[in-house]
């Protein structure tokens, strides 16, 4: 055991205090069984689904009532996959607020890049049933993407393989999906593990006192989590079945045509804006994380919450100015006085003008103050970042509350189709 | 008197050996002061790094063949009309949705014509509402004449040029639109008015 490949995988020692469950809470290791059922149901799966759009649908019937323990499998596929995302999310939240990047921007990177193959894992699987929600998100991507300028034309006919949505989108998507995106989790899995032994393993805030050896102790706490997280996801597969979108009606999107919980924050900006909803704030926020190592570099505050007294006060305001300017940015946005004022205002003005624009806006000016009081980057990075990630949580919400004609309906008000 | 220069005949000859002592005698060592001067980059260095410029020449245009290769070759679609049905078909003051090819015929006192149903923002088919069209997708609503109202669309819903043949055939170019709202493409003289 002490010899075996997976002990091999890990150091011969870790620091005793990095054991403790609340220094990463297990969600690297999650991940990692996540990513293992996800591919395992995933090869299941293949050996039934048909990627193409007369047939695909008929395969997904299949596996849900003909297949023995197909429809579980498939409930698993689909639990264990909307967990990665959300795992990663937190895993990502974990890392950032601890510091633990500090001093490590190639693993870093390499966790983004991890971060976002998770998303377009997440996304080109739900387009693979070829359902109703498949149909439509297909053709609202390849539009975005018909966005970019310059080239956007080129981009669109690469997704979609032709000039129209059908067989040659499905077959590529299938293929980013089965094999490409898996091939660049294993890889940077594997990159991103090696880095971190290379970097001297979990970051601590206070120099190595005791180490103990890997095998048993990090190892049993590893099998003890993996069985538990195995277990809650099988629970969950047994008791939430996967759903069967209707046939696509390429004549008539549902309405409304909602996409999953992890895309609602986009689908909600986009509603007031393509360019900022879709590229300028997405853009922001990835660029802030991918520059955060490079400018966030105080060593002291690597492994501790935020940092010191002064970027924990930095973080905390942080998050209450966000939620008030959100609620604040939202009710007058749907003001009777705005909603009139920006029906005759010019395209470009009602671009800027909306919620997403603001977040930003009210993001950099309170990194700036913090940053500025605190005489500290971190704050900086700490500030902004908060505030993003309230508004991504708001618009999230908002979208959530969007009912038929993308009006808002208050959760108490009316049964909508979530 | 000019300095004699001296003749060249007359400068001491450095030896030179006779030819049965250059065959029989070993090869002389060059001595490092009589070698060419040594390179900045060494033959083995230019050959290493030539060889890898290749390699990296190779890659490049493959990873370049295997993007064009992406790029899919499917023509667009042959750029005739469509037909849509005949004029008598569609009654004064109809929207009729014509599914195939994602369009309504839209027909009033003053004429007939084709909007696109494709909303301007993302793509999705509009749906006919009370005074207008409305997208579900992101909320964009447009008027009767395809002019936007509110939401993310930041185009009015295009006309395509629509031809009444002469037995009634009514002809849509589907690649051709403009997006000036209000008076019809084609205006009907008032006999053919139903």
């Amino acid at each position: 055991m002490s010899r075996g490949f997976i002990a091999h995988l890990h150091p011969p020692e870790v620091s005793a205090d990095t054991l403790r469950f609340r220094t990463t809470f297990g969600l690297g290791l999650t991940l990692i069984v996540l990513f293992l059922v996800t591919a395992v149901t995933g090869l299941f799966l293949m050996l039934y689904y048909v990627p193409s759009p007369a047939e695909a649908r008929g395969t997904i019937l299949d596996l849900e009532h003909a297949v023995t323990f197909g429809g579980f499998l498939r409930a698993l596929h689909r639990i264990a996959g909307h967990a990665m995302v959300l795992v990663s999310l937190l895993h990502l939240l974990r890392v950032w607020l601890k510091g633990a990047f500090i001093g490590r921007a190639l693993n870093w990177w390499v966790g983004l890049g991890l971060f976002l193959t998770t998303l377009g894992l997440a996304f080109t699987g739900y387009l693979l049933p070829w359902d109703q929600l498949s149909y439509w998100a297909v053709t609202v991507s390849a539009n975005l993407a018909d966005h970019v300028p310059l080239a956007g034309g080129a981009l669109k006919r690469l997704l979609l393989g032709d000039t129209e949505v059908g067989g040659a989108a499905l077959a590529r998507f299938y293929a980013l999906h089965t094999a490409v995106l898996p091939a660049a989790v294993v890889f940077l899995t594997g990159f991103h593990l090696f880095r971190l032994r290379r970097d001297g393993g979990l970051a601590r805030a206070n120099a190595v006192t005791e180490t103990v050896p890997v095998s048993p102790h990090l190892l049993l706490r590893e099998a003890t989590l993996a069985v538990f997280v195995l277990l809650l996801l099988c629970i969950a597969a047994m008791r939430i079945p996967a759903p069967v979108g209707g046939p696509p009606d390429i004549h008539h999107p549902s309405d409304p045509e909602k996409t999953p919980w992890y895309f609602l924050f986009l689908q909600e900006m986009v509603s007031y804006s393509t360019p900022v909803g879709a590229f300028v704030f997405p853009m922001l926020l990835v660029a802030l994380l991918v520059v955060s190592p490079l400018f966030d570099t105080n060593a002291a505050h690597r492994g501790r919450w935020c940092g010191e007294i002064n970027e924990k006060r930095a973080f905390i305001f942080a998050l209450l100015i966000g939620a008030v300017a959100f609620v604040t940015a939202e009710i007058s946005f749907h003001t009777a006085a705005a909603v009139a004022f920006l029906k005759s205002a010019s395209p470009l003005l009602r671009d800027l003008l909306n919620p997403a624009t603001l977040m930003m806006l009210v993001a950099l000016a309170a990194g700036a103050t913090f940053s500025g009081r605190a005489k500290s980057r971190r704050a900086f990075f700490l500030a902004t970042l908060t505030v993003l990630l309230v508004a991504v949580t708001g618009f999230t919400l908002m979208g959530a509350c969007r009912g038929p004609g993308w009006v808002f309906y208050f959760p108490w008000e009316a049964s909508h189709v979530p | 008197m000019a300095k004699k220069k001296p003749f060249k005949k007359d400068a001491p000859k450095p030896p030179v050996a006779t030819i049965p002592e250059i065959l029989s005698e070993p090869p002389a060592e060059t001595s490092p002061e009589t070698a060419a001067p040594s390179p900045a980059v060494s033959r083995r260095d230019f050959l290493g790094r030539a060889g890898v410029a290749a390699a990296a020449l190779c890659g490049a245009t493959a990873a370049l063949g295997l993007v064009r290769g992406a790029a899919s070759n499917t023509a667009d679609r042959a750029r005739i009309p469509v037909e849509v049905g005949n004029l008598v078909d569609f009654r004064v003051n109809t929207i009729t949705f014509i599914k195939d090819e994602n369009l309504f015929i839209v027909r009033d006192e003053t004429g007939i014509g084709a909007l696109s149903a494709e909303c301007t923002h993302l793509g999705c088919t509009v749906r006919r509402v009370e005074d207008g069209f409305a997208c579900p997708c992101h909320g964009a609503t447009f008027d009767s004449t395809g002019a936007v109202v509110s939401g993310p669309a930041r185009r009015a819903l295009p006309w395509h040029p629509l031809q009444i043949r002469a037995d009634g055939q009514l002809a849509v170019a589907l690649f051709e639109s403009s997006t000036e709202y209000g008076p019809r493409p084609i205006a009907l003289p008032p006999s053919e008015v139903l």
